[in-house]
Parts: structure tokens; sequence; C-alpha cells
């Protein structure tokens, strides 16, 4: 395969991915949390959807963000000429660290509004979905080979030749 | 069909040296196996060690499984045992190789001592002739029997390249045998026009229905040095760099009447340089005749393949060649290949350009961390080709630590090779990649610009590392390889100018 079609494969797998876990959220869990978080208040559940529609946005963007620097320094910016300095795992952790203090940080500032009243699980959830699937399990599946083992536990998962 | 070499002298061993490169290179015309001999009389000769070294290296990493249809390593190499015929033995004079005590008081006895100075006569010839073909010659003459026309010779190398040439021309087969010395020295010059009476005479009904084809690479004078001291060299016998051109000349008379009188070679190459190099450091022999690998050497290893790649048919007599540019040498300068599996005719830019880039690539990204990421002291993760293809394999063994000796050789001879031309510069690769002999210090930015002329087919180090790792189609060429040989095979591919 064309290494420029396998990229605009990769970029569109990590859009996808994180995307799709925007959709579970939105369509699949949303309203189920929602209802539980404003038991006792007088929010009605559509507004409260509404509002955590933003807020969802925002987290999506973050962890794409993320995901997607990785991706553009590990294919285009990171140069080989020697075999010292390679792998990199130093700057992937802390796009992790970044990509995790960011989905927690939206999900706490967004949630200020007196209409959005979330709960823990809602950051458990934010986290699973957008940095360990969003950026993790996006960083494993779709690093370009140079740096393909760099995500921690990479090479567990990917099947060596 | 197979392929012969015969290296003679000092210069012959250069020559080889070369020919290793370019065998490992798959410059060679197609699968068949190169078989090589060595005949010197100084088997401590510096330049024979080194080449020995890389021949030997490659003897052995040779047979890592790379899978099929690939020109890297594809001629593998076997080497007579003993390696080297040494006509002379240890510790003997040309007195002691004559039996002159036992002719002393008779006519011949006389004869003799107004040929030989008395120098001449008693130095031991441990360090071969000295460039002295007259005692190569007579003693040639007296080790091979010219005298009683038997034109025979003992010793297993000797057999070894018979009984090989025998069964060549029984399954039939055609034995191409190659034969290079140069002609202004001791052992070259007085080595070939014997070693083809030999091969002649050993080989007659062959030669004559073309079973058997002789050619030579002789080497015309290209370097000269300044006479040694007085007190370095007394009561020694020793080479006169102002005696290459008068030996060259007798020697050119000779084989111009051998040509039409005898026939010795079906084909000669008589390559030299107009301009000659001034070697600084003076050697009468052994060890500290290690003369830097230049390019008189590998057009001689050039006009070897040359040589091998000519049908029969259209075998010239004499062959000669020559460069565009007066100052300069280019690769379109060297002559084109043929490749008999491929029928293809591939230039030997395209062939030793993605050899260069392999071997550079190893050195760059390979060798300086290979036996710590055996070891477990670097982590596994930053090389994904490690994790993919080397985790297994034992960086220890014999194969990978040939071929890491091999290349650091490889790059040494390459680096004096197009660097070591009086008056003229070497536009073959840009030499600034190689910022000292030590490979340690190579310059991985260079590698985009390595070959020069070959913009469309340079590659940057990144790019080589991308393909390494990228996802490899199992291919059936690829199929089969294995272990440190399918490393090897698949780094070669991605050197691949594409």
């Amino acid at each position: 395969m064309n290494r420029s079609v396998k990229t605009a494969i990769q970029i569109g797998g990590i859009i996808g991915v994180i995307f799709v876990c925007a959709a579970i959220m939105y369509f699949g869990l949303a309203d189920s949390l929602g209802k539980t978080y404003i038991t006792g208040t007088k929010t009605k559940i559509i507004d409260w959807t509404s509002h955590y529609k933003n807020m969802l946005i925002i987290v999506m963007l973050i962890s794409m963000f993320t995901s997607l620097l990785w991706y553009v320094l590990s294919r285009f910016v990171f140069k080989i000429t020697s075999c010292f300095g390679v792998g990199k795992r130093a700057i992937w952790l802390v796009i992790c660290v970044v990509n995790v203090i960011g989905v927690l940080l939206a999900t706490a500032l967004c949630s200020n509004d007196t209409t959005l009243k979330v709960g823990f699980s809602l950051y458990i959830i934010h986290v699973i979905l957008f940095s360990v699937v969003g950026y993790y399990l996006t960083s494993v599946l779709f690093t370009p080979a140079a740096y393909k083992y760099t995500p921690v536990g990479a090479n567990l998962i990917k099947l060596k030749k | 069909m197979s392929y012969y070499f015969v290296a003679i002298g000092g210069s012959g061993a250069k020559v080889l040296e070369s020919l290793t490169h370019l065998s490992a290179a798959g410059a060679f015309p197609d699968e068949e196996k190169l078989y090589v001999m060595n005949i010197d009389p100084d088997v401590g000769n510096g330049n024979l060690a080194r080449s020995t070294k890389s021949l030997e290296c490659y003897e052995v990493f040779q047979n890592a499984t790379i899978g099929y249809a690939s020109p890297l390593f594809r001629t593998k190499v076997v080497l007579a045992r003993p390696f080297t015929w040494n006509p002379t033995e240890h510790n003997k004079c040309l007195d002691d190789v004559m039996s002159y005590q036992a002719y002393k008081e008779e006519p011949v006895g006389h004869l003799y001592r107004a040929l030989y100075t008395k120098k001449e006569r008693t130095t031991l010839l441990n360090e071969g002739f000295r460039g002295h073909p007259s005692i190569g010659s007579a003693v040639m003459a007296k080790k091979i029997d010219l005298g009683n026309g038997d034109y025979t010779v003992d010793g297993e190398t000797w057999s070894w390249l018979k009984n090989r040439v025998n069964e060549d021309v029984k399954t039939g087969s055609v034995a191409r045998i190659f034969l290079t010395g140069s002609i202004f020295g001791g052992t070259g010059a007085a080595g070939l026009p014997t070693v083809a009476k030999v091969l002649r005479r050993t080989f007659d009904s062959f030669c004559e229905s073309k079973k058997v084809v002789i050619g030579a690479g002789m080497v015309l004078p290209y370097f000269s040095f300044s006479a040694p001291a007085k007190n370095e060299v007394k009561g020694q016998v020793y080479a006169e760099a102002e005696n290459f051109l008068t030996n060259t000349k007798a020697a050119l008379r000779y084989y111009s009447g051998a040509i039409k009188e005898e026939r010795l070679f079906d084909s000669m190459y008589f390559t030299g340089d107009s301009s000659l190099d001034q070697i600084n450091k003076f050697s009468v022999g052994s060890s500290s005749q290690e003369n830097d690998a230049h390019v008189v050497d590998f057009y001689v290893a050039l006009a070897a393949i040359d040589f091998y790649q000519t049908p029969v048919d259209k075998l010239k007599n004499c062959s000669y060649i020559s460069h565009n540019k007066p100052d300069a040498f280019e690769w379109g300068d060297f002559p084109e290949l043929a490749d008999m599996t491929t029928q293809s005719s591939p230039n030997l830019k395209t062939r030793m350009g993605q050899y260069i880039r392999f071997v550079f690539s190893y050195l760059l990204l390979v060798k300086p961390v290979l036996k710590e990421l055996s070891a477990g002291n670097i982590p596994a993760y930053k090389y994904p080709w490690f994790a993919d293809y080397l985790e297994k394999v034992n960086a220890d063994s014999p194969e990978v630590q040939r071929f890491e000796q091999y290349v650091e050789d490889f790059v040494r001879w390459l680096a004096q090779m197009t660097n070591n031309t009086s008056r003229r510069q070497m536009s073959i690769i840009n030499h600034d990649i190689i910022r000292g002999i030590n490979p340690s210090v190579l310059d991985g930015n260079i590698m985009d610009r390595l070959i020069i002329g070959g913009d469309e087919g340079n590659i940057s180090l990144h790019e080589v590392w991308i393909r390494l790792c990228e996802e490899q189609k199992a291919a059936d060429t690829t199929r089969d390889a294995q272990g440190f040989g399918k490393f090897l095979r698949l780094l070669y591919d991605s050197c691949e100018a594409r």
C-alpha cells in the first residue's frame, strides 16, 4: 500500500475511533448517566444532554488533538539520522499525560455549569473512552512503523513478524 | 559455468579485495561459484592479510539464508585449501631453490653467477621476490619444472584447482580462469606467464575446445615511492620504483610476442595509470607491505567480471578502457554489468549504490546497538526492526561477528579507494560521510547525498529505517529467509533506489 494512502487511512482511523467513542457516549450512555446525575434536581434530561453535548465535543477535540499530535510528530517531525535518540517514549508519555489532564480538566470545567451536574463515574468513563481508547489504543494501532512499538505494551499487542 | 580467480603477488591480493566486495554486492553475472586461490612467496604480505580477512569473513556470512532472487551475496566464494601456494619454502634463498651448491663448479653454475648478483642469490625469499622478476621467474621455472617441459607443479592448492576444473568440465561447464598480478614487480611479473603456461598445459585439450578459458588482468604501474635511505635497506634486495617502467616495457614486449606465438591467454586486460600515486611508506615486504586500495585494483576486478560475463566467442585479445574526464572518475567510467539471471544490464552505480547504502545503513543503524540490544541493555521497543527480526538472533554468532568485521573492512576499502587517487577526484560517493577511517565516526546526515550522481536513488537514513520497520509482504523471495540473513535481506531491499 502506498505510504500516503496509509497515512490517510491512519489519520482517518484515529479520527474515526475517537468519533465513535463520542458517539457511543452521546447516543448510548449520556441519557442514562444524565438521569442518574439529575435525580433530585430540577434539571430536565433534555437540558442536561444539550449541555453535555458541548462538553463532549470539547473532550473529543482534546483527545483528537493529542492523538494526532503524536501521529504527526512520529510520522513527519522526528527524523532518524543515527541509531541513538530513537523511541521517543518520553514524548509519547508526556502527550498521554496531557491528554488525561485535558480530558479531566475539560470535564471538570464544563461541569461548573449548574445545569450540568456530573458524577465521578463520568470522569472515569471519559478517561476510558478518550484517553485509554482515544489516545492509547489509537497510538498502538496507528503509530507509524518507525515508532510502532513506542506506545507502552504495543510490542505485546501488535503481532510481531 | 564456474569462475576461478588466481591472485598472484601483492597486487593480485589487492585486486582480490575489490573482487570480494564486488561479489558480495552481486556484481557477478549469475549465481555460479567463485573459486579463489592465491600465489605468493610473501605469505605475511599485508595486502594479502587484508584481502584474506575480507574474503574469509565473506566465506562465513555468505551462507546466511537471505531468500531468493537477490543479487546480495549471490556469488558464493570457495577458497582453496591451503589458500596460498608459496613457490619458495621458508628461509630459502635463490641459491637454495636453484641447488647452486650442486652446480657450483659446472658451466651452468658460472652462467648463474653471471646472471645474478650475490645479494640476489643469497637474500631470503620469505618476503617475496622484492620487485625482481628475474628472481621470481627463476624460482617459478624451477618449481614448476618448466625445463623438462612437464609443466607440473606439486602442492595441495594446485591439486585443488585441477580437480575443481576437471569436475566442472566433466559436467559440461566452461571453467573461466582469471589470473591477476602486476607486470612491473616481482611475483606477478614472474608468475603470470608461468602460471598461464602451467594451466594451458594442464588443461590443453579443454583449452582447445574452449571448455577452459584463461584471462589475465595485468596491473601496470600506478604508484611510485621514493628510494629508501641507504642505511634502511643496507645489504638488502628491494623493489625500486625507477625500474617499474623498464620492467613494464619488457613485459609488454613479451606479451605482445606471446599473443602471436603461444596464445597464453584468451583475453587480456591491461590496467594502469599515467599519473603515479606517491606512496610515502617504503616496505621490502611482509606485513608492512600494506598499500591502500586504489581505483586501479577496482578496475582490474571489474575486468575479471567482464571476462566472466562475456560469451566465450566474444572474448577480445586485449581490452582497454578510459575515463571521460581527465580530472575525475565517475560512475559512468566503469563498465556495465550483465545479469544473466534477469537477462538485464544493471549499471554498476545502481548495484554498488544499493550495496554501499546497505553497508552504511548497517554501520549507522544496527552495529552500534546490536550487542547492547541483544544483551537487553537497551529496550527493544526503540528498534522495531530488532523486535521483529533480530530478537532471537545470537549477536555473538560467527555469522554476525564476521559480517560486522566485513562491513568495517568494506568502509575502509571504499574510503581508501575513493580518497587515494592523485590529482583526480573520485566522484563516486560523497566522501564527507566518512570523517575518519573508523566507521564509528560516520555521518548519517550525508546518507541522502551518499551516491554522487544518484539523485533519483539516494535515500535518507530515516527512509531506510521506515522501510525496515514497515510491514513486509510475505514475498516468495523472502519466504525461506530466516534469522540474521532475513534481516540483512530486508535491510538490503530497504536500500533499493525506488
